[in-house]
């Protein structure tokens, strides 16, 4: 199973790339949101980790970039943000097209929980 | 002034108005009247004079009957024959005459006698006595005739001459045909009289002699006695003068002929005019007396002796109409006055009650509100001293302005279009309105706008009652401000939460990460039992760190009102299972024991995930405190009326009374020395107590030293 990893924080997606990969899963990560969009649009993964906050250009430009072409559906996108978000604002997500939402911090078992029932989802 | 005191005054000249009026009129009526009594009086005299006149006229008529009297003209043509005959006539008739006058009456007699005798004197005679028997009165006194010598051929009664060819009426009657003589005393009848003498002619024209008749006075002048025994004034005064301005007649008791009037107070006034009308007052009785003069024209071709009559009244008896009238009207008028001024009186009282009342209230009024009235454009046509006060402007600055010049720019249009939709629709506008003054200061204004209809039912003008609230609105804006700053700091806080939130959980995710990474054997090997107890160490105080956050952040949200309850049905057994269940990991290693002591099968409407959160908050509260190896914790959920009541029991050692009060307080710790690793921000109690109160219930803790403690909260059902 392919995991994009798209997080401004080296060490975040140093640390997922690791432990993702020791898992098992073939990870693909980038510290750019440019790059990171372009990664999504090629649909080569199964599953996206987005982060929301980061400079330039962010996870949300990101979102706003892709809904241009109408909903995301596609793109298996999980938010993963350390930023306050409510229930409400992950609702709007979901809405949107996103999959679901993580966290940060995230406990190592509740994000190999989600891989593993996104897998068996499809 | 006072109203009442203006409105008498008012009446007092309405009063005195009427008065001048009813004076005045009254001066024309008493004038009318006077005018009245004159032309009647003039009227009066004039007819009086006219009858006089007209007798006098019937006398010369008859007297001129006589002289043609054929019988009379042959005893004078006898007599003229008989003179022609007479050698030296003039000698004769002076030498007779003589012997007339000089001798003694008795003496004269056989002369007399002859001529009385004559038949000619019988027949004159027989004239006088029938005039007197047909008049009732003496008319002629006399009657004589002369032949064309002038000397007495006939007569009535004995002459005191006996020629007359002398006499100027004898010379003017032979001449001019008639001869009138003004009253005079007549020797020969012993009468005040008036003579006529007239020329007697034969067939063809020629002289013959003179006829001359006497008139009794007395018959003309019974004329005035009786219309002064008819007069309806008993003072009247009649009073006959001859040209001469001597009286002749008079009805006074004491009057003198021939009398001069003019030492009489009314001379002057005769001189001034034929006929008019006088008011004089008496020098010596002071009573006022009332002349009317007349003068006579004659009758036909005769033309009178230019006589004069003067009625002479008393005022106060002609004039009584008038002061009876005079005494009427003042009375009415004194009446009217009375009336009005009483009525005034009362009417003054009447209105000015009410009146002075209102204008109590509008004193009151104007002492504490702006009381401004515009026409129905909003200009301005009055503004009380309040107003002038505060918007600064003087009265004269106002008047005539548009009520816009008080404008300031706070307001939107719409303000003031909803302000005049509002008025001009004939509603009362009120609002709160911040204008400007005359020195740019601003103020504020609890304004009422009312529109005041005209006589047609539209809208003439508006009445706007102000009160100055710049005083409460300077308060209201401090406090408003205050409330912002407050907000702002409560906003800045918040932001800045959330900005410290996601910086403390970013680095957190590597570290929490990682642990995890190093405590699986599969991802970065197997670790030796102190590396172990070190990563847990790491691992325990960052997610420590990350309860801390997450509890601040609910703390926050609670603060500000903003944390949002999602409520859905629910079965909460299933719930409480779940959470004995979620704690299954953590227990294990202390031998801690929860049981889940639930036994009703209840479904709640509520927000699942945050009852699970308090839920949990207590669970690890009571962890912290229970023994390790004894320690037990229950929960327990129980259906009752309304609310669902959940309770979490621990077998710890029991809160004291005095502190469990002060649980749910913000950062209050009961006991630090006794947390363990679970820690605590101080927040846990107070994030629930508010989660519980937001869904509508309540929260609160039973403890005994050394019994344990038990939290319990209700959640309503609805």
């Amino acid at each position: 199973m392919k995991v994009l990893l798209i997080d401004d924080n080296s060490e975040i997606t140093e640390l997922f790339d690791t432990t993702l990969t020791a898992k098992g899963y073939s990870v693909q990560v980038t510290n750019n949101g440019k790059e990171g969009l372009d990664l999504i649009k090629k649909k080569e993964s199964d599953l996206v980790l987005l982060d929301l906050a980061m400079p330039g250009f962010s996870g949300e430009d990101i979102l706003k970039e892709l809904l241009k072409d109408g909903p995301i559906n596609d793109y298996n996108i999980y938010i993963f943000t350390a930023s306050v978000i409510s229930d409400q604002d992950i609702d709007n997500f979901i809405k949107l097209g996103a999959v679901g939402c993580l966290r940060k911090p995230v406990r190592l078992e509740d994000i190999l929980n989600v891989l593993e029932k996104h897998q068996a989802r499809n | 002034m006072q109203l009442a005191k203006k409105l008498i005054i008012s009446f007092i000249c309405m009063g005195v108005l009427v008065a001048v009026f009813g004076y005045v009129s009254f001066y024309f009526s008493e004038r009318s009247l006077e005018e009245n009594i004159k032309e009647n009086s003039n009227l009066r005299s004039q007819g009086i004079l006219n009858e006089i006149d007209k007798n006098i006229f019937l006398r010369i008529i008859e007297s001129e009957e006589f002289s043609k009297d054929p019988r009379l003209k042959t005893s004078i043509q006898i007599s003229n024959e008989k003179y022609d005959k007479i050698k030296d006539v003039e000698k004769y008739i002076d030498e007779q005459d003589s012997k007339w006058t000089s001798v003694s009456f008795e003496e004269k007699n056989s002369l007399v006698e002859n001529l009385i005798d004559h038949e000619n004197s019988k027949i004159l005679k027989s004239k006088i006595n029938f005039y007197e028997q047909k008049f009732g009165d003496l008319v002629f006194a006399e009657i004589f005739t002369t032949n064309k010598y002038g000397v007495n051929v006939a007569q009535s009664d004995v002459t005191s001459d006996f020629k007359q060819s002398d006499e100027e009426w004898w010379q003017v009657a032979k001449n001019e045909g008639i001869h009138l003589n003004d009253v005079n005393f007549d020797e020969s009848a012993g009468v005040y009289s008036i003579d006529i003498s007239v020329r007697i002619d034969d067939d063809d024209g020629n002289f013959l002699g003179v006829i001359k008749s006497v008139i009794n006075l007395n018959d003309i002048l019974d004329t005035i006695q009786e219309a002064k025994s008819n007069s309806e004034h008993p003072s009247i005064l009649f009073e006959l003068i001859n040209n001469n301005y001597e009286v002749i007649y008079s009805t006074d008791t004491d009057w003198k002929l021939f009398e001069d009037v003019t030492s009489k107070i009314y001379f002057e006034s005769l001189m001034e005019g034929e006929s008019h009308f006088v008011i004089k007052e008496n020098e010596f009785t002071k009573i006022g007396e009332l002349y009317s003069f007349s003068r006579s024209n004659g009758y036909k071709d005769y033309d009178g002796f230019g006589w004069i009559l003067i009625l002479k009244y008393d005022t106060q008896d002609v004039l009584s109409s008038i002061v009876t009238l005079n005494f009427i009207l003042s009375a009415i008028a004194a009446l009217f006055i009375g009336i009005v001024v009483i009525f005034g009186l009362v009417f003054s009282r009447s209105i000015a009650i009410p009146i002075r009342e209102k204008n109590d209230l509008l004193k009151v009024l104007d002492e504490f509100a702006l009381v401004s009235i515009t026409d129905k454009h909003g200009n301005i046509i009055h503004a009380n001293e309040k107003f002038c006060k505060v918007s600064k402007y003087s009265k004269n600055e106002l008047i005539g302005q548009n009520h816009k010049i008080l404008k300031s720019d706070y307001h939107p249009p719409s303000f003031f279009k909803n302000l005049w939709g509002t008025i001009s629709s004939g509603k009362i506008w009120s609002n709160e309105v911040k204008n400007k003054a005359k020195d740019g200061s601003p103020y504020w204004v609890h304004t009422i706008i009312s529109p005041i209809f005209g006589a047609k039912g539209k809208i003439e003008r508006y009445i706007s009652i102000r009160t100055d609230i710049t005083k409460n609105k300077q308060n209201e804006e401090t406090i408003k401000s205050q409330y912002k700053r407050l907000k702002d700091t409560e906003q800045q806080k918040g932001e800045f939460l959330s900005m410290i939130t996601h910086e403390l959980r970013s680095p957190l995710t590597p570290i929490v990460g990682w642990c995890d990474a190093l405590k699986n054997p599969a991802i970065l090997g197997n670790l030796n039992e102190k590396q172990n107890k070190a990563v847990d160490t790491i691992l325990n105080n960052s997610l420590r760190l990350q309860r801390l956050i997450s509890d601040l952040l609910d703390a926050q949200k609670l603060e500000m009102g903003k944390m949002n309850f999602d409520k859905s049905e629910f079965s909460v057994s299933n719930l409480m299972n779940k959470i004995v269940n979620n704690f299954e990991y953590a227990l294990k290693p202390k031998n801690i024991v929860l049981d889940n002591l639930t036994k009703d099968k209840i479904n709640l409407k509520s927000d699942e995930k945050r009852i699970e959160q308090v839920l949990t908050n207590l669970i690890n509260n009571a962890l912290d405190f229970v023994p390790n190896e004894t320690g037990k914790i229950e929960i327990n959920c129980k259906n009752e009326a309304s609310d669902v009541v959940f309770e979490v029991i621990d077998n710890g050692p029991g809160i004291e009374k005095e502190k469990q009060k002060l649980l749910f307080k913000k950062f209050y710790q009961a006991d630090t020395s006794l947390r363990r690793e679970h820690g605590g921000t101080g927040l846990g109690l107070n994030i629930c107590k508010g989660i519980v109160e937001g869904l509508g219930g309540q929260i609160d803790v039973k403890s005994e030293i050394g019994k344990g403690t038990s939290f319990y909260f209700r959640i309503p059902k609805k």
